[in-house]
């Protein structure tokens, strides 16, 4: 689990959540309710902090150094956030296989709440500085263009694909956690070109925001981790005060899950940068026998190589910025 | 056969029409943890491609990796992961091959999407892709003379085969 956090560290949760449900997949094991949505919030919060990275550094590759410090400044709201869900800043490793760490505290809730609230606020001033600015609007209209044919065909995903008008979406096109039960629009813009991809990142957003406000409301009450110590680690307070805890939280270490022999599955979530899908195969033990990781800033830097040709050298930085890739992740 | 699995409509429909264009290049066609494997002839490969990508709107190809089965005939498998995005299907097709020279047509042609896949099933299983526009390494340096994800591979890496800085301060 820690070492997913480092794959795409800007949105280490979505990598957490990804991994655990592929697992929770192949395995059969079922999750409760609140920490599907308690999930989900942590997704919609990386999301929100992935895209504020991108945004600084991209606004920063076209000209404008200050406005990196002032999306940083709401990120660090998120790291603090993070830090009350889960003890950390940046690696999370919040999610758990069969459910998450632990319950949100009122403290993280109320930091949650109180983000939600005034980030709408910030972002309705960043619109206000970037869209009717003529040197963000001419250094990116119309540059690397992709056009919905070429990014279907190089395979392009996430706000690549849906900039160049494609509306896909993994979190539609096979609703995982509780995804089918929020209402939200997936942005979608039709040029393909730079300027596109801003507008749809700023969208999604704005309707991660509409999401976490959704799950708060519906937020049920109830465990936050399954009870079957066969699937899932026991709680630290029964490894502390029982026998059984301990032996089940040593084997659960030791031997792991076991999906029966043969099993294969994908399964695939909507991380900020696009679809990130783990697929295992199983041979019956505690380690997988094979694990492949589909990260989508390894498929959206091959869309470079195309939009890239014929473009000019000075517009080369801002298009990487707005393809917006994580190097550690396209490793793997 | 398609009558034991649980399959959507949209899979019901692309398993039928499969089965019925290339009755004797499907080898079988299962289904784990709720997602669908097709497994055909090698040979055929390209054909069944173009025939999903033009008939049965499988337009998306979202992965490519390779698996080492670790078995004396037909060691290692390479699998696709493909979208219908009309229908909202995913599909995997798989093809084995030797260990001996393995060697499978490259998915390039009809997916672009297929290239920096295929460079990264090569660069760590070692199969040949045949008629790729750019066949290289992708992760490892081009004089590296193994393949790391097969699993005779040790998982400590093989002393010396890379060069890596020093790791002690020159000492002149």
């Amino acid at each position: 689990m820690p070492y997913t956090d480092l794959m795409d560290y800007l949105s280490p949760y979505s990598n957490n959540v990804a991994l655990c449900t592929a697992v929770e997949k192949i395995a059969n094991v079922e999750v409760p309710e609140r920490a599907h949505y308690i999930r989900m919030i942590g997704c919609e919060l990386s999301r929100i902090s992935s895209h504020l990275l991108w945004l600084g550094t991209m606004v920063m590759d076209a000209g404008a150094i200050s406005f990196f410090i002032w999306t940083f400044k709401e990120r660090e709201k998120i790291y603090d956030i993070m830090d009350r869900i889960g003890g950390h800043r940046f690696t999370i490793s919040h999610a758990r296989i069969g459910g998450v760490a632990n319950d949100l505290t009122d403290e993280a809730m109320g930091s949650i709440k109180e983000f939600v609230e005034m980030f709408p606020k910030e972002l309705k001033d960043y619109h206000k500085l970037l869209d009717r600015n003529r040197i963000f609007f001419d250094r990116n209209e119309a540059v690397g263009v992709l056009k919905t044919e070429d990014a279907l065909q190089i395979g392009a995903t996430g706000p690549m694909l849906r900039g160049s008008g494609f509306a896909l979406d993994v979190r539609k096109f096979s609703p995982y956690a509780r995804y089918n039960e929020v209402e939200f629009e997936v942005p979608t813009r039709l040029e393909g070109d730079n300027l596109a991809r801003y507008y749809v990142r700023m969208e999604e957003m704005s309707e991660s925001i509409r999401i976490i406000k959704q799950c708060i409301d519906k937020l049920p009450k109830g465990p936050v981790r399954t009870d079957n110590a066969k699937q899932a680690y026991p709680s630290k307070d029964e490894v502390y005060y029982s026998m059984e805890g301990m032996i089940h939280d040593f084997m659960m270490t030791d031997t792991g899950i076991c999906p029966p022999e043969g099993a294969e599955c994908y399964h695939a979530v909507e991380s900020p940068k696009g679809e990130l899908g783990y697929y295992i195969q199983s041979d019956g033990t505690g380690h997988p026998w094979r694990l492949k990781i589909n990260a989508p800033s390894f498929t959206n830097l091959q869309v470079l190589e195309d939009i890239l040709d014929g473009e000019m050298v000075a517009d080369t930085v801002v298009i990487i910025g707005g393809v917006d890739p994580v190097l550690g992740e396209a490793d793997k | 056969m398609s009558n034991e699995l649980n399959l959507s409509e949209g899979l019901q429909k692309t398993v039928k029409n499969l089965t019925e264009t290339f009755p004797d290049k499907i080898i079988e066609v299962y289904q784990s943890s709720g997602d669908t494997f097709v497994r055909i002839e090698a040979d055929s490969l390209i054909e069944i491609c173009n025939h999903l990508k033009s008939e049965l709107h499988f337009i998306y190809l979202s992965d490519v990796f390779g698996i080492d089965r670790y078995t004396s005939d037909e060691r290692f498998e390479v699998v696709y992961n493909l979208l219908n995005l009309r229908d909202r299907v995913r599909l995997f097709l798989k093809v084995r091959c030797d260990e001996e020279n393995p060697e499978v047509d490259s998915a390039t042609p009809v997916w672009k999407a297929a290239s920096w896949n295929e460079r990264e099933v090569y660069d760590m299983f070692g199969i040949q892709f045949r008629n790729h526009p750019d066949h290289r390494r992708i992760f490892m340096p081009e004089d590296f003379e193994y393949y790391p994800l097969r699993k005779e591979f040790p998982l400590l890496g093989i002393p010396g085969s890379i060069e890596l800085p020093s790791t002690t301060p020159e000492t002149d």
